[in-house]
């Protein structure tokens, strides 16, 4: 440490430092532009100029280095008449329309402007003839370019990757790049480093946000992650080819890292920024060549496992959701029964999601690990009355899911061969007979539709339609569950009401109108415009039910409802009206994804360890936690990366039986996708730039002439 | 400085760094009154032979002909005095240096192409200039220092003390260019010191016909096209330096300007990195400074004492000499001459773009150039002949 004085300050800095960061990082503010705390200096700005006793001249503080002793005056008439100038020198070449700029209130150059109460007045001023640039996430609008060069070595020095550079036509200066390439051709890496340091509305998001929406808004796919799983970290560490690193990353967030790996909606993927470049990075299919990859010991060695706290929970519901609360709330000590009426764990993964997506034997893998880390699971256990069990326990979760299958009340909704998707998924889980025929018409277009769809194809079914309210384009169901339908011979029929099923005693088949648009009032129900004439029939004898689920309660238990399905007291909390009742996952909210029922798990348990006297903390360190690396480098072809397919048995193998149609990525396949992750995580370790405003006690300078 | 010193790279090679410092020392870097001491105070992990940033002539690329060796003998030296493990020689071109890259092959030398030399880039290296180059290879081998200068296109060394009168004309000399400064004649009865040549060694004579501000205007433009852009103060300075001139040739220019001139210059003559800042606000300081007069003529009087600007100059038709041939009028490339066979020809100045052509033309010599008032002249087409004050 180093002993320094400024402005009659004695201030006491890191031996090495710059006067002008030794300032700021003790609330001495020098105004500054080109200047920023995660670049190398440049010093061509020339406001941070000081006086340092026993140099001639006034100094640039970004240049001198705070050495014993110095003493430093951060104001003088020269250096104020210095700044002053620099200042109208580079407002004279910048658009004086700061009303109509995007990047007004929140422009570093704006609060100069204010800070130094200057404009370019004296000077010859000229806007430049630089067009605006539109390209994938980022717009440059070098007009109002003051050249800074933040940009430049952002791109160069911290990232390494070299595309920004100055440019020079006609005498008139711009950042650009070489030849003036578009930013994929000239070998962009998009990590928005250029934009998160330009103090003007040069360099530019597309997507505008406010400072507390910044970090959803940058990092989507965490933030749209129920669990908020740390995505950049787990894709680095598949680029490094530290898997076991990686699996524990997911280890920390989700139990079931293989079946999510196959069967998750995966939000992130959706919301993936490299989608606007070219497609979104396969999140999903990464997850899955980890968890495959796993070594299991990393993760094992460091998970929590607590002392006995002599409490004990009942969960009833060995679902997602149950299982995940049952086995953070046995980690945090307590002693958890975990109650399943069904003969194994897993709820939907065991007995709705068809084998072909998720192979059982994955399923019992990862639920097994439950009983390993303490629980005691009881299978084959009715649900009881959750106040009789509070009399053996100290808190009861209910999870029991959404396991009843609707059927619309329509005509002839109650014929033989009529059923209920969820039954037929279980009975064909289950090996038992699932009652279906020859011609299968099922009704929804969400991916349950299609599971009893293509499980009809495999139970030999002659002919199998699906029929939906949506159109072809909006229907809930995954794009690929679709895509995977029809190359596997079933017929899709969109935008159809379903008016009656037709038959005497058994299904003939089903009646339908063609929807032109339709919507769901505010009640759930749906609002339909027909088109007159379009009836038809479409022959069948088997019709499945697949147009949503209720929950799985008994209503004697007592517990206040909301809409049919459990209430809970606080949004927040998961207390039903019942003291020690808790309840969580679609038996509170109806049908979600496997994914929301992990992330309801775990709010449970730590609500419920909140409950019984713990602090509620469940979350764990499992993975290394390093500082990544912010220089990426170039990568030839970046850009252009396609996203990696998984692979997939040809639709005659799939339809011969229940054999996992997909088996994932390859190891090079997957570090591929792995490296076309933009890394936008690292653009929020750049530190934010430093304003007069944010120091306490500042004031604008005077007007100093 | 001129001739081939291939004996000094004998010694720059064989002789201890002690002993070439014994030598070369107290020699003078080239435009500065510094010496090859006053730098020897650090640490350089290079030594850099390169030109300036700011030369916009090329004359001293002679010197790479003329004493190749002579130059890789003084890096050499410098590299080993100053006890830097690299030396560089940078050119500013691929093509044309066969002679000195020969030269920097055989010493072992690394040669690097750059227009521009960052020197942001180089903090911890020792850039010297070729000449400063040449005149330690003249040291080593015992002869007097000299400086450089480039007059006419060619290359010629100068005694320290002599005066630049002994080799230049006297007469019809308005003004001096020297590097990118200005100077008054005066100049030339002044013995060359070494910082004579701080903006740059080419010395070019501005006779009496030409105006200082357009001279000092093409001295910014070509700085401007050597900027790098990344110093605010030279690139908005220069900016602004062009501007100004720009106004004041055009005759829209306020005295406050020159102020701001001079502000600017003084700012950038103490902050620029590199010579071309430098040298920029150097040739506006000097100019401001010694053509006080004919800038604020511009200014004040709105006039150009040398007849240059045209803003300030019109044309008009001697009505009294005008024989009404018609010849202005076919010349007018504008066709802002209106006319008659017979009639006085009339210019319209607002249309009239000032390229002189019709006077050009004229037998009579009747088209007149100004930057005075124009005479009463016919308002309309008058007959020649029938013109009366």
């Amino acid at each position: 440490m180093v002993s320094i004085t400024i402005d009659g300050k004695q201030i006491s800095v890191a031996k090495g430092m710059s006067v002008l960061e030794a300032a700021l990082q003790n609330g001495i503010y020098i105004p500054h532009l080109c200047h920023h705390p995660d670049l190398p200096e440049l010093g061509s700005c020339r406001l941070c100029l000081v006086e340092c006793e026993g140099l001639d001249g006034p100094q640039l503080s970004c240049q001198l280095e705070a050495v014993e002793g110095i003493v430093i005056r951060t104001r003088s008439e020269q250096i104020d008449n210095l700044r002053r100038l620099s200042m109208e020198l580079t407002l004279a070449a910048h658009p004086k329309d700061c009303s109509t700029c995007l990047k007004y209130g929140l422009c570093e150059l704006q609060t100069l402007i204010q800070y130094m109460n200057v404009s370019a007045m004296r000077m010859h001023s000229r806007v430049k003839s630089i067009s605006k640039r539109e390209y994938p996430l980022f717009r440059h609008e070098m007009v109002r370019c003051v050249l800074c060069g933040r940009c430049v070595r952002a791109c160069n020095d911290l990232r390494g990757v070299g595309v920004l550079q100055y440019n020079k036509v006609d005498l008139e200066f711009y950042v650009g790049t070489v030849h003036d390439k578009l930013l994929k051709d000239a070998g962009c890496r998009f990590c928005g480093a250029c934009a998160e340091v330009c103090p003007t509305g040069a360099i530019l998001d597309t997507i505008s946000f406010t400072a507390a929406e910044k970090g959803d808004t940058l990092l989507p796919c965490v933030a749209n992650c129920p669990v908020h799983l740390d995505i950049p970290r787990y894709l680095r560490y598949v680029r490094e080819g530290r898997l076991d690193d990686a699996a524990s990353v997911l280890r920390e967030k989700i139990p079931f890292p293989a079946t999510l790996g196959r069967i998750c909606n995966h939000k992130c993927e959706s919301s993936c920024r490299r989608g606007e470049l070219n497609e979104a990075v396969s999140i999903r299919a990464v997850k899955r060549y980890i968890a495959q990859s796993d070594g299991r010991a990393l993760w094992r060695a460091k998970t929590r496992q607590q002392p006995p706290t002599g409490k004990s929970v009942c969960v009833v519901g060995g679902g997602p959701a149950g299982m995940t609360a049952a086995l953070y709330l046995a980690k945090k000590g307590h002693s958890v029964t975990l109650k399943e009426a069904m003969p194994k764990l897993g709820g939907q993964l065991q007995y709705g999601i068809p084998p072909y997506r998720l192979p059982r034997s994955i399923v019992d893998m990862e639920t097994a690990y439950i009983a390993e880390a303490g629980v005691t699971v009881e299978c084959d256990q009715p649900a009881e009355h959750p106040e009789r069990l509070l009399l053996e326990f100290d808190a009861v979760l209910i999870a029991t899911g959404a396991g009843h299958g609707v059927r619309l009340p329509i005509p002839g909704s109650g014929l033989k061969g009529a059923l209920t998707g969820l039954d037929f998924l279980k009975n064909a889980a289950m090996g038992m007979e699932a009652g279906m025929g020859e011609k299968i018409v099922v009704l929804g277009g969400g991916n349950v539709a299609f599971d009893c769809a293509r499980t009809a194809v495999r139970l030999g079914a002659a002919e199998v339609s699906v029929a939906c309210l949506e159109g072809r384009e909006m229907m809930p169901a995954d794009v690929e569950e679709i895509q995977q339908a029809i190359e596997e011979g079933v017929t899709i029929y969109p935008s159809r009401s379903f008016e009656a099923i037709c038959g005497e005693t058994c299904v003939t088949g089903v009646r339908f109108m063609r929807v032109s648009a339709f919507q769901f009032d505010e009640n759930g129900q749906a609002i339909l415009e027909k088109e007159c004439g379009s009836e038809h029939i479409v022959e069948a004898d088997t019709v499945i039910f697949a147009v949503g689920q209720r929950p799985s309660f008994q209503p004697e238990w007592g517990l206040e409802l909301n809409n049919g399905y459990i209430a809970l007291m606080e949004p927040e909390s998961k207390r039903t009206s019942v003291r020690g009742v808790f309840a969580c996952g679609d038996v509170v909210y109806g049908t979600r994804s496997v994914i929301e029922a992990i992330a309801a798990g775990r709010e449970a348990a730590s609500e419920i360890d909140r409950f019984l006297g713990g602090d509620g903390d469940i979350s764990e360190k499992l993975a290394p936690e390093e500082r990544d690396n912010p220089h990426i480098g170039v990568i030839d072809g970046f850009c252009d990366m396609k996203r990696a397919p998984e692979q997939l048995l040809s639709a005659q193998e799939r339809r011969r039986g229940f054999d996992e149609c997909s088996s994932g990525l390859s190891e090079e396949d997957a570090r591929r996708e792995a490296v076309r992750c933009l890394a936008c995580h690292l653009r929020l370790q750049i530190r934010p730039p430093r304003l007069w405003t944010d120091f306490a006690g500042k004031e604008a300078h005077p007007d100093a002439k | 400085m001129l001739s081939d010193n291939k004996t000094a790279l004998g010694y720059a090679l064989s002789l201890t760094a002690d002993e070439l410092r014994n030598k070369v020392s107290a020699a003078y870097l080239y435009g500065s009154a510094d010496t090859l001491t006053s730098v020897l105070n650090r640490r350089y992990d290079t030594v850099i032979g390169a030109l300036f940033n700011a030369d916009t002539d090329g004359v001293f690329e002679q010197l790479t002909k003329r004493n190749p060796h002579g130059l890789i003998a003084g890096l050499i030296a410098a590299k080993k005095v100053c006890g830097a493990s690299e030396a560089l020689l940078v050119l500013p071109r691929e093509e044309g240096f066969a002679a000195l890259r020969d030269a920097a092959a055989k010493a072992d030398i690394a040669v690097a192409v750059r227009d521009f030399l960052d020197v942001r880039a180089h903090k911890n290296d020792l850039l010297l200039h070729w000449a400063t180059l040449a005149a330690l290879s003249d040291l080593i081998v015992g002869k007097p220092q000299k400086t450089l200068a480039a007059i006419g296109g060619e290359l010629r060394d100068i005694a320290f003390g002599e005066t630049l009168d002994s080799f230049l004309p006297t007469e019809n000399v308005k003004a001096l260019r020297i590097g990118a400064e200005f100077f008054t004649p005066e100049v030339l009865r002044e013995p060359v010191r070494p910082d004579f040549f701080r903006a740059g060694g080419a010395i070019a004579i501005i006779g009496g016909d030409a105006c200082i501000v357009q001279t000092a205007s093409e001295q910014i433009s070509a700085l401007r096209r050597k900027c790098c852009g990344k110093c605010t103060l030279c690139r908005e300075g220069l900016f602004q330096f062009a501007e100004i001139m720009c106004a004041i040739s055009a005759g829209k220019s306020a005295p406050s300007e020159l102020a701001l001139a001079d502000e600017i210059g003084g700012a950038l003559k103490d902050a620029a990195l590199c010579s071309v800042g430098k040298q920029a606000a150097l040739s506006v300081l000097t100019a401001l400074t010694n053509f006080k007069d004919e800038l604020e003529t511009h200014i004040r009087g709105k006039r150009c004492p040398a007849g240059r600007c045209m803003a300030f100059t019109t044309f008009y038709v001697n009505p009294v000499k005008c024989t009404g041939c018609g010849g202005c009028i076919d010349a007018c490339p504008e066709d802002c001459i209106e006319g008659r066979p017979g009639y006085i020809s009339m210019i319209d100045d607002l249309s009239c773009t000032k390229c002189g052509k019709c006077a050009e033309v004229c037998p009579e010599g009747a088209v007149v150039r100004t930057q005075n008032r124009k005479p009463k002249l016919p308002e309309r087409l008058t007959k020649v002949g029938r013109f009366r004050r």
